[in-house]
């Protein structure tokens, strides 16, 4: 081939690669955009499983305003916030975990109820078992509507008044546990702690360069 | 500085198109699993190593004994795929669903998507920042003419403020340096310029938060025409990228995501323009994803 073909066929190649390639770049400009940040909030609870013979039951209150803090969560975006009316929350998982251990112990059957105020209690997990025998990481439960109904219309009350910057009225959240300690015939004696986990949606204002 | 005057700044001073929302995007990362930190982020690798192991080497010609220095800048920018928008994320071990959802990745759709589970639970993933492409500029320096070799440098910092107001900019690093070393004047026959070379790079947004390292290896032909100098180069890629950020779920414990290596072939065909002492370039990148670049230099 001779050498001016040889340039004529490479440059036609190059020419062409390049026309033929994907969508060409435009040329990068600022756009403001409303982007849905997601973030996780927690509280947790230690309960001391104590004295029970077989049958372990507890309660331990808390104040769902004070235990979801949005103002705490949402601190590093707060400034950023497009719109707080649109802000989202609601309840995640329930998990739990061993934190100080009793060699051979165990709860079956477990139930968790919640209960809002003195409005009674709703299951919000039954049926689980729990090997109180050696610490252990997070272990989810499986939920029931009921009670994840009652806990999002507290996390929606949470929002409300956060976004009134009101108090959350009614805002104490019984926890109740129960279940059949074993082995039985002698005393419980561990340590456990209760996640509520939350998920919230906020739209923030950024600017990208695209 | 305001913030329109602070994205001003950084298209001036040429830094990442992403890079800006940094602060927002490391609290996106805080609720997630470091699974789906891989799955959110997971259009940057291949992006970024494209775009960033482009518009090094444009010629194959170094002078053997004759001082050739030249200053530039070089945007390089790649398109988005439509496929690049979505990832599967995985649940997390917390939350309990048999549900199988999409969620947008960094550059997708600014909504969020929700993952419904037991009881009616709901797990909320971030939306994306809605990017269309990935640009990338860099000034750049090259000095040589000893013995066919030449040195090649990238350099480029910014702090952008970090008061509440600029949140959304953060600080960008960028170091790079390389040598190229001409073949073809050991083979005085050759009908066209050749050479060899190797660049390294650096490059970090944030405390940490980004941190990623690339390596290009590249054989660059051409040949000038009077004020043209067409060029094309084959050559191999690598890029490692590493994200560090604070997750909410254990206490602000620093989590390290790893990237798996990018490695590829790349080819590279484009044109330089020489009017004097100012030269112009445009090039065709094929590599871990199609990108182009253009840039200026001026030097003799």
């Amino acid at each position: 081939m001779q050498r001016a073909n040889f340039y004529s066929i490479a440059g036609l190649l190059c020419l062409g690669l390049a026309l033929s390639a994907a969508e060409c770049p435009n040329i990068p400009e600022v756009e403001t955009r409303l982007v849905d940040l997601a973030l996780n909030g927690s509280t947790t609870r230690v309960f001391q499983a104590r004295g029970s013979n077989n049958v372990y039951q507890e309660t331990k209150t808390i104040d769902i305003e004070e235990a979801i803090d949005l103002d705490s969560i949402l601190v590093e975006i707060e400034d950023v916030i497009a719109d707080a009316d649109s802000v989202q929350i609601s309840a995640s998982s329930i998990s739990y975990r061993i934190v100080v251990p009793q060699a051979g112990r165990s709860i079956a059957n477990g139930q968790l109820s919640v209960e809002r105020g003195s409005g009674g209690p709703v299951t919000i997990a039954t049926g689980f078992s729990m090997d109180a025998s050696a610490v252990t990481d997070w272990i989810t439960v499986p939920l029931s509507s009921g009670g994840v109904n009652l806990v999002n219309d507290m996390l929606q009350d949470v929002l409300v008044a956060w976004q009134k910057g009101t108090s959350v009225p009614n805002s104490q959240l019984t926890y109740a546990v129960a279940g059949n300690s074993l082995p039985a015939g002698s005393e419980t004696n561990f340590d456990w702690e209760l996640k509520l986990t939350v998920s919230i949606v906020a739209p923030i204002e950024v600017d990208v360069i695209n | 500085m305001n913030r329109s005057l602070a994205a001003a700044a950084a298209l001036i001073l040429a830094t990442l198109a992403v890079a800006p929302a940094q602060a927002q995007l490391e609290a996106n990362l805080g609720a997630m699993t470091e699974e789906n930190v891989k799955g959110y982020l997971s259009p940057f690798p291949t992006a970024l190593s494209a775009t960033m192991n482009s518009a090094i080497f444009r010629s194959g010609y170094i002078a053997k004994d004759k001082l050739q220095f030249q200053v530039g800048v070089h945007a390089m920018a790649v398109t988005f795929d439509d496929e690049d928008r979505l990832y599967t994320p995985t649940t997390p071990p917390d939350f309990s669903s048999d549900q199988s959802i999409q969620a947008p990745t960094v550059i997708g759709s600014t909504q969020y998507a929700e993952q419904f589970g037991d009881g009616g639970a709901v797990q909320y993933y971030p939306g994306g920042f809605d990017i269309q492409q990935l640009t990338v500029a860099a000034p750049q320096i090259s000095i040589g003419g000893f013995m066919g070799t030449q040195l090649v440098a990238r350099w480029f910092a910014y702090d952008i403020g970090d008061e509440a107001e600029d949140a959304d900019f953060g600080e960008f690093k960028l170091f790079g340096i390389g040598v190229q070393h001409s073949i073809s004047q050991y083979v005085p026959t050759m009908p066209f310029d050749l050479a060899i070379g190797g660049f390294y790079q650096n490059f970090e947004i944030g405390e940490d938060l980004l941190d990623s390292t690339g390596l290009h290896l590249n054989a660059t032909a051409s040949k000038r025409f009077s004020l043209l100098e067409p060029y094309i180069g084959i050559g191999y890629d690598q890029y490692d990228l590493t994200v560090r950020y604070d997750s909410e779920e254990f206490d602000g414990d620093e989590i390290e995501v790893e990237f798996d290596t990018e490695s590829n072939f790349h080819f590279t065909a484009g044109s330089q323009l020489h009017l004097g002492p100012v030269h112009l370039h445009g090039e065709y990148n094929a590599a871990a994803e199609t990108s182009f670049a253009v840039g200026l230099g001026v030097g003799m």
